[in-house]
């Protein structure tokens, strides 16, 4: 498989273009464009399925509807309309040609009718997570908490729900809160070193905001300090959790070693030839 | 395929193919001559033994050379060619995430990203902001 594919899936597997801004979009469209009408065809039919969804969301961003409907209906002919990313699909296509209001009566309606009484909990899942999303714009973070909240008490096993209450934690500034639902992520995903460092980060603004006492503040940089470090385990050269472990050990007494270490892989990270990763080092070691 | 490790290729086959050839001929005259000895008395000539063995071996030298350094594009910015001048990937979960770590991605981001969370109205009219003052 050629470099550029393997990119392409990656960023489709990763749900990546979700984060992408408008030039990234325009860019990672034209390339698809491209690719799909003429090496396409030299991948899986699953890297090709996978793909072609990742095609479908980036065109809704880009406001090319009629190209998304025509993609939606080639997956529909194939599949039927009976699947959760096609039932997520048309309640996206809804919500962009008709309006929230009758995605939203279409979502209720489904899970009202059928996915309540279903045994399809996967469905039921991505529809409500997408009732939320839709519902989200007219509503406070309060509302959303409460929303997601009551999804976590159905499915109490589904770490994106931990994830996005802890985001709207952190906004909202209750970083215990936060660290909690970070925890809960880490237990279902032991190996996400991404989530370890969130809730290292979490810890450390609990414990520079929340802790009066210097006993109670040393002992959250502790856990702070813990978590990053469980972090670095998993993956050797993941900056963010090493700008943590230096921050924090820097704070705290007789971990000199430990600061040492972190300034010496912050520095090796500085040197590697990812260009972002090689400019946050750099503005890092200038601050440590 | 580098060049070193096509040209040992073919030579090997050259050499491979020749020793099979030259086996059949010596057999041919074996079986065709009369001096009374039987078939299976007569042992292959050393000359052709030596370049069998050493056809085998540049195809193994071959087939080494052949691999090459694993290389990615970054996921975002300039898509300039990474390596880590690497042949295989690691086993160990805190070096093989390097890769990772190298590229820009966020192996769990299916779940860290919360892609069923986003506002496509919101991420539509941000598209449509920079659309507009791009024509600008």
């Amino acid at each position: 498989m050629s470099v550029g594919t393997q990119r392409l899936l990656t960023i489709a597997s990763t749900k990546l273009y979700t984060q992408f801004d408008a030039g990234e979009l325009h860019e990672l469209h034209d390339e698809l464009v491209i690719y799909l009408s003429s090496f396409g065809l030299g991948v899986s039919e699953s890297a090709r399925l996978a793909l072609m969804e990742m095609m479908f969301y980036v065109k809704v961003y880009l406001s090319k509807d009629v190209d998304a409907q025509v993609i939606y209906n080639t997956f529909r002919d194939r599949f039927g309309e009976n699947s959760p990313n096609l039932y997520v699909m048309k309640a996206t296509l809804l919500q962009i040609n008709e309006g929230n209001q009758v995605a939203i009566d279409w979502i209720e309606k489904l899970i009202k009718e059928t996915l309540e009484y279903d045994t399809d909990a996967v469905s039921y899942l991505v529809l409500q997570k997408k009732l939320v999303s839709i519902k989200a714009s007219s509503h406070d973070k309060e509302w959303l908490l409460k929303q997601v909240i009551s999804l976590i008490e159905k499915f109490p096993l589904d770490p994106e729900l931990y994830w996005f209450a802890a985001k709207i934690y952190t906004e909202l500034g209750h970083f215990d809160r936060a660290a909690y639902c970070y925890e809960e992520v880490v237990c279902i995903m032991p190996f996400n070193y991404v989530a370890f460092g969130q809730l290292a980060e979490s810890l450390y603004y609990k414990a520079l905001k929340n802790e009066k006492s210097s006993t109670r503040r040393r002992d959250g940089l502790q856990k702070a300090l813990e978590n990053a470090l469980r972090s670095v385990e998993l993956s050797e050269n993941y900056l963010k959790s090493w700008s943590f472990v230096a921050m924090i050990s820097k704070k705290l007494d007789g971990r000199d070693k430990i600061f040492k270490l972190a300034h010496s892989k912050i520095q090796q990270i500085a040197n590697s030839p990812n260009a972002k990763n090689k400019a946050t080092a750099n503005l890092l070691l200038k601050n440590l | 395929m580098g060049l070193i490790s096509k040209l040992l290729l073919i030579v090997s086959i050259v050499l491979i193919g020749h020793s099979g050839f030259s086996s059949y001929e010596f057999h041919q005259i074996v079986k065709f001559s009369k001096n009374g000895a039987s078939e299976s008395s007569i042992r292959i000539p050393k000359d052709i033994l030596y370049e069998t063995i050493a056809g085998l071996v540049i195809f193994v030298l071959s087939s080494f050379l052949s691999f090459e350094k694993l290389s990615y594009l970054p996921l975002l910015g300039p898509k300039k060619l990474l390596t880590q001048g690497q042949y295989l990937l690691d086993i160990e979960m805190s070096k093989a995430t390097n890769v990772d770590n190298l590229i820009g991605s966020d192996p769990a981001g299916a779940v860290n990203f919360t892609p069923n969370f986003v506002d496509i109205i919101a991420k539509r009219s941000q598209v449509k902001e920079w659309e507009a003052k791009k024509d600008i």
